[in-house]
């Protein structure tokens, strides 16, 4: 029977690399920021409109179809998931703060910054393994409870026709979804990649939001010009739900009046995007020297 | 030997304005303060475009109007809550971030001397901000129907400024306490300022009373911005007087309460 | 003797972690080395006596008052935290004059006090760099000086060599012998043993919460039983030496290294053992050129109260 030294051992196996470097990152994060009560509490009532919206698909699948004078909401119709997503839109604000604000900062502070890129990780690795951890929590309040209630909707109430006919609301789901978690990951990234403190980076998020949405709203009072809309970022979001659900949108309670120009808005979000990237870029892998 | 010690009131309150000094020094050192600056100029920046369209198309909206329509949506709704949350949270958390709270528990300060220093650093930084956001687009609006009107609105203007004094006053007190009581005051304060307040404050019989935007909208010379299915609810405003009271008893109740709960927490080093 | 700070039957808890189990000690003044492994309670330990922590029972008394929200005996002691704490913007100069101010002093008063004692920590060509700037060893002196500047009875040094060089240290290790012999009380926290063993000889040895010794090094090593005493000499008749030393009941053992001409002995009553060598060495007129104990110090202390 082999009897081992109780010393120091040199790892025999070999080194495997997979297909995405960064996934380490991104595991780790979503189970740190699990850890957290509170967040699982939060994340959990983030659900109830899921449930909210499940109650009314199985109500309406129960009203039967030759019912003339049934109510408009029990319809599930496309703008049925758009509703949903609108409002899960709003949840993102808080669920972002919570999951992304130290991500970049949090690194700074513990000077953990180094570890990563001492590690065969590029900045981009870096930057795409902390985004994620945000897009997922986003992405699991918003895309996941959407196509869960489309499927519920097709296994509660199959048509195939209805089926057919609105296949494209799951890229549309996958679409808005996808594009309303990155804009606001990486916003959110790039500020806590500029601050060094959590705090700051949570609180500016909210500031340029909110008065953004605040000017926008004071300047359109004045001069009823829809162009001003576009100086909001959240309305430039909200109007992204016209380019993928088409004229289903209109039918979101709030739709018409607080969105602009969807291609301009969509413009302009692109637009912020790619600065945030390149400053989010600019400011990993820096040195600072105190003098 | 320690009841010769006789730490004065006196000398309490000089390791007080020390503590205070300091604390504004390092806040606005900071590029935070020039950002919260330019938020604060925001209102400027509004009232500056409002004159630039307004000379390109006679519009009906006189500038008193438009102040009034900055100070109920942008300034009461907006501005104050950001400023307070921001600077209310900071002063006692970065002491706890960069760990230099235990320089100032191994001295003989107080812990009412060091809670009132940083509340009042606080206070004294967000009113300067307000008094700056709610004055300059004042000037500019006012001088944009007629000069005079910025002698004749003063009135207007000087309740506005109470109306922003005693908001940061209340805000600072509540985010002192929430940043001794709780590990995220910065996420809890914009919940409950963002959410509860904007939202319960529009609700009408006794639950609007438990905000701090009612009692301060109840002073308020402008009438509150809100959605038009909320301006439905028309919730009813208290009285002047009572609202001021109201509004300093509430901010005496949450220095309490943090000065309470600093004694009683055990501040450990990591 | 004279005690300046008393626990008794002090424990402290977090959630199910015991952190201190059931402490009862005076701290008498002078320096007293307070050691154990990471997670001993050390720092628990100058947590309550700073009374940023209550104990979850028992009693502390600092000057024979509750330490707990008791800012006015901040008067009487200096801490030196473990933790790297600094105010970034400031200068050296700006945070001892801060420090200083805290206290109390005017700020003409504060400036001056604040730089004489950065002179005195070697300090005075960087006082009008930001903290953040310096060095680790730097920030350890500017610890130090904040806690000096007041002139302190007593002293609490959490770990207060980390990060330093070697004269650092050394400078560290006079500036603490000098403290003590000016009256002071300080306690130092650390696991460096041989610094602690140059700063002093009374220690109170900690681990999982409990006290495991108390005392001078040399005594609480002439207790532990289980262990026997080694003693190195070396000598040109080392076997002859060796027949010698067997005569006594104390010895249970001997190793005879001819060709280094050393014996290494065992025993286990070293205060006799010692008496007998000399007497041993005198009548037979041994040449020994070197005597050494190489476990007569804080390091096996440890080792063997901590196993």
């Amino acid at each position: 029977m082999p009897i081992f030294e109780q010393t120091y051992r040199k790892w025999e196996g070999t080194l495997k690399t997979t297909g995405i470097r960064w996934l380490p990152i991104t595991k780790m994060g979503i189970k740190q920021t699990f850890k957290k009560k509170r967040f699982l509490l939060f994340f959990i009532g983030c659900q109830i409109p899921f449930l909210v919206f499940a109650i009314r698909l199985i109500i309406g699948a129960l009203v039967p179809e030759s019912i003339e004078n049934a109510p408009e909401f029990l319809k599930i119709t496309p703008s049925f998931f758009a509703h949903f997503l609108w409002i899960q839109s709003s949840f993102i604000f808080i669920m972002t703060i919570w999951s992304g604000a130290n991500l970049i900062n949090g690194d700074y502070q513990s000077n953990a910054l180094q570890l990563y890129l001492s590690k065969p990780l590029t900045q981009l690795d870096y930057i795409l393994g902390k985004l994620s951890i945000v897009a997922f929590f986003n992405l699991a309040i918003t895309m996941v409870p959407a196509i869960l209630l489309f499927i519920l909707h097709v296994l509660i109430k199959y048509d195939k026709n209805w089926f057919i006919q609105n296949l494209w609301v799951i890229p549309a789901i996958l679409g808005i979804s996808l594009a309303v978690s990155v804009i606001h990951s990486l916003f959110i990234l790039c500020l806590s990649a500029i601050t060094t403190n959590s705090r700051f980076s949570a609180i500016t998020y909210f500031i340029i939001l909110v008065l953004t949405d605040g000017v926008s709203d004071l300047l359109y009072h004045l001069r009823r010009v829809s162009a001003l809309l576009t100086i909001s970022i959240s309305n430039n979001i909200y109007s992204l739900f016209g380019i993928f659900f088409g004229k289903h949108a209109a039918k979101i309670p709030d739709y018409s009046e607080n969105t602009a120009d969807p291609y301009y808005g969509a413009a302009i979000l692109i637009v912020l995007c790619v600065l945030c990237y390149f400053v989010i870029k600019k400011r990993v892998g820096r040195i600072e020297v105190i003098q | 030997m320690l009841e010769a010690v006789r730490l004065s009131y006196k000398k309490q309150l000089s390791i007080s304005v020390v503590i205070f000094r300091m604390t504004v020094k390092n806040i606005i050192k900071t590029r935070r303060t020039l950002f919260m600056f330019l938020i604060s100029a925001s209102t400027l920046l509004v009232a500056l475009l409002y004159l630039v369209l307004r000379e390109s198309d006679n519009m009906g909206i006189s500038g008193y109007a438009f102040f009034a329509y900055i100070m109920g949506t942008l300034q009461i709704r907006g501005i104050l809550l950001l400023l307070s949350v921001f600077y209310g949270s900071t002063v006692f958390s970065d002491e706890l971030d960069r760990k230099t709270l235990v320089y100032l528990q191994s001295r003989p300060v107080s812990g009412w001397s060091l809670l009132l220093a940083k509340y009042f650093s606080s206070f004294a930084i967000t009113a300067v901000l307000l008094v700056f956001s709610t004055t300059a687009p004042y000037l500019v609006l006012m001088a944009a129907d007629n000069p005079a009107d910025i002698i004749k609105n003063l009135d207007i203007l000087g309740i506005d400024l109470l109306v922003m004094l005693l908001g940061a006053a209340a805000y600072n007190a509540l985010m002192l306490m929430a940043s001794i009581l709780l590990k995220k005051p910065v996420l809890w304060g914009l919940t409950f300022t963002l959410l509860w307040e904007n939202t319960v404050v529009n609700i009408p019989a006794l639950i609007n009373k438990f905000t701090l935007l009612h009692w301060l909208q109840s002073i308020f010379p402008h009438p509150a911005a809100t959605n038009e299915f909320l301006s439905l609810l028309n919730p009813k405003p208290s009285s002047i007087q009572t609202s001021i009271t109201m509004l300093l008893i509430l901010t005496m109740i949450f220095l309490l309460v943090s000065g309470f709960a600093y004694r009683r927490k055990e501040f450990k080093l990591n | 003797m004279k005690t300046l700070i008393n626990f008794e039957n002090v424990s402290r808890w977090y959630g199910e972690v015991i952190a201190l189990n059931d402490i009862s000690i005076n701290i008498p003044p002078g320096v007293t080395g307070l050691l154990g492994p990471n997670g001993a309670g050390k720092s628990t330990f100058l947590n309550l006596v700073t009374g940023r922590l209550n104990p979850s029972k028992g009693k502390v008394t600092v000057l024979g008052e509750d330490p707990r929200n008791n800012f006015k005996l901040a008067r009487f002691y200096g801490f030196v935290p473990e933790q790297d704490a600094y105010y970034e913007k400031l200068s050296g100069l700006d945070f001892m004059t801060y420090m200083a101010q805290l206290h109390g002093f005017e700020r003409k008063a504060a400036k001056r006090a604040s730089m004489e004692i950065l002179e005195r920590h070697n300090l005075i060509t960087h006082m009008n760099k930001p903290v953040a700037a310096y060095s680790k060893g730097m920030r350890q002196r500017i610890k130090l000086a904040q806690a000096l500047i007041h002139d302190p009875e007593i002293l609490y040094l959490d770990e207060p060599m980390n990060g330093m060089d070697p004269i650092g240290r050394n400078e560290t290790i006079d500036l603490v012998k000098k403290l003590s012999s000016a009256g002071k009380t300080i306690i130092v926290s650390s696991h460096i043993l041989h610094e602690v063993e140059a700063m002093t000889q009374q220690i109170i040895l900690m681990h999982n919460g409990k006290i495991l010794a108390e005392g001078i090094v040399q005594e609480i090593r002439g207790l532990i039983d289980e262990y026997p005493h080694n003693v190195i000499i070396h000598t040109d008749r080392a076997r002859e030496m060796a027949s010698q030393l067997l005569n006594y009941d104390d010895v249970i053992d001997i190793n005879i290294e001819d060709k280094q001409n050393r014996l290494k002995v065992q025993s286990k009553e070293p205060e006799k053992f010692y008496q007998n060598l000399v007497a041993t060495i005198v009548e037979n007129g041994y040449n020994v050129t070197y005597i050494d104990s190489p476990d007569d110090n804080l390091q096996s202390v440890f080792k063997y109260l901590v196993k």
